[in-house]
């Protein structure tokens, strides 16, 4: 139990150390930080992995553990993929804007480009 | 129509031995024409000897983007129709006459539907061809509406309805399914001109087998979802 709870506290450190050095947003780190807290309760109660191993039909109980830390990481996979979607779009606009300035300046710079102003 | 109303636009990857050529033809051909090359994230950057509006993309986007950037310069520049010509030289610039006319009997937009797109041999070309019926009908399934019998084809002209209409989406990667299953399920009139594909030359497909099955995958998915979207409305 108590290496349970030291395993935990040594993954928020590497997390809090990830975002004090700029590697992780801290936006995209709340994922992360619920995903523990989520794992640390779901795999030091007992009764928790018992239940959920009657209700699933599993025989051997403590697979629950890995089943619940596959479905977590699924869900920040999941997370991460919505944030990346959204960073694409913005990155896409940014793109349109920068392009259209472009031929903005192209076409203001000369005046033989054989286009119209 | 008037040409000065025309922008040709074209994209290019890693195309540059063509390009030349195909902006010389079009001077020729269509001189009051604007010409945009759209260089989507070359290895080099693109060069042209003669003066034409060039935009580079840093990095490689896709033709969706491609697409966006030259509809938002013909809309923003107020130009009535906008054609996409591939850079590969695969294309007709003579062709493009067939295009104009065919916007001129109230098409709203126009693909060229390639008469010989199954005639050339390729490790590729059965499933290439595969791909092309797969896509047809899976779109004719979801608009259940009369398309055009090439929907890949990447010579294309639209005017100002469609391009406002087409600003309204996000384009993927391979556009042409996308514009035209919008285009017919949003009522817009959709024409085709019957046209050859010339051989290409230099370079190689940007389609190979993995990138053909991710677009399979795309259109599959895209189509499931506009499914959902008009039963809804």
């Amino acid at each position: 139990m108590i290496f349970k709870i030291l395993l935990i506290l040594f993954l928020l450190f590497c997390l809090v150390t990830l975002i004090r050095k700029r590697l992780l947003n801290i936006d995209l780190s709340f994922p992360w930080f619920v995903s523990m807290i989520a794992l640390a309760i779901a795999s030091t109660s007992d009764i928790f992995i018992h239940g959920t191993a009657n209700l699933l039909g599993i025989v051997y109980h403590p697979l629950v553990v890995i089943m619940i830390s596959l479905f977590i990481l699924l869900s920040l996979v999941t997370v991460l993929a919505i944030y990346l979607t959204e960073i694409r779009r913005r990155q896409i606009l940014i793109i349109r804007k920068l392009a259209l300035q472009d031929i903005k300046n192209q076409l203001n710079s000369k005046t033989d480009y054989r286009s119209r102003t | 129509m008037n040409d000065k109303d025309v922008i040709i636009f074209i994209p290019t990857y890693n195309d540059s031995v063509e390009l030349c050529r195909l902006i010389d033809e079009i001077t020729e051909n269509f001189p009051a024409a604007s010409i945009l090359v759209i260089d989507d994230g070359s290895e080099l950057p693109i060069k042209t000897y003669r003066k034409v509006l060039k935009v580079r993309i840093p990095f490689n986007m896709g033709l969706g983007v491609a697409t966006h950037v030259a509809i938002d310069y013909a809309l923003y520049y107020n130009f009535n129709t906008l054609i996409r010509v591939d850079a590969d030289g695969q294309h007709s610039i003579d062709d493009i006459s067939q295009f104009l006319s065919a916007l001129n009997e109230s098409n709203d937009v126009v693909i060229g539907t390639r008469e010989n797109r199954n005639e050339f041999a390729g490790l590729s070309s059965f499933f290439k061809r595969f791909a092309r019926a797969y896509i047809y009908l899976l779109v004719k399934l979801t608009v259940r509406k009369k398309i055009p019998s090439d929907i890949n084809s990447g010579f294309i002209a639209m005017n100002k309805k469609v391009m406002q209409y087409i600003n309204t989406i996000e384009l993927d990667r391979y556009p042409e399914p996308q514009i035209i299953l919008h285009s017919v399920s949003a009522g817009l009139t959709v024409g085709e001109v019957k046209i050859q594909q010339n051989e290409r030359k230099f370079g190689m497909s940007t389609i190979k087998l993995s990138s053909g099955l991710r677009l399979l995958f795309r259109v599959s998915i895209y189509c499931v979802v506009i499914l959902f979207q008009m039963k809804k409305t």
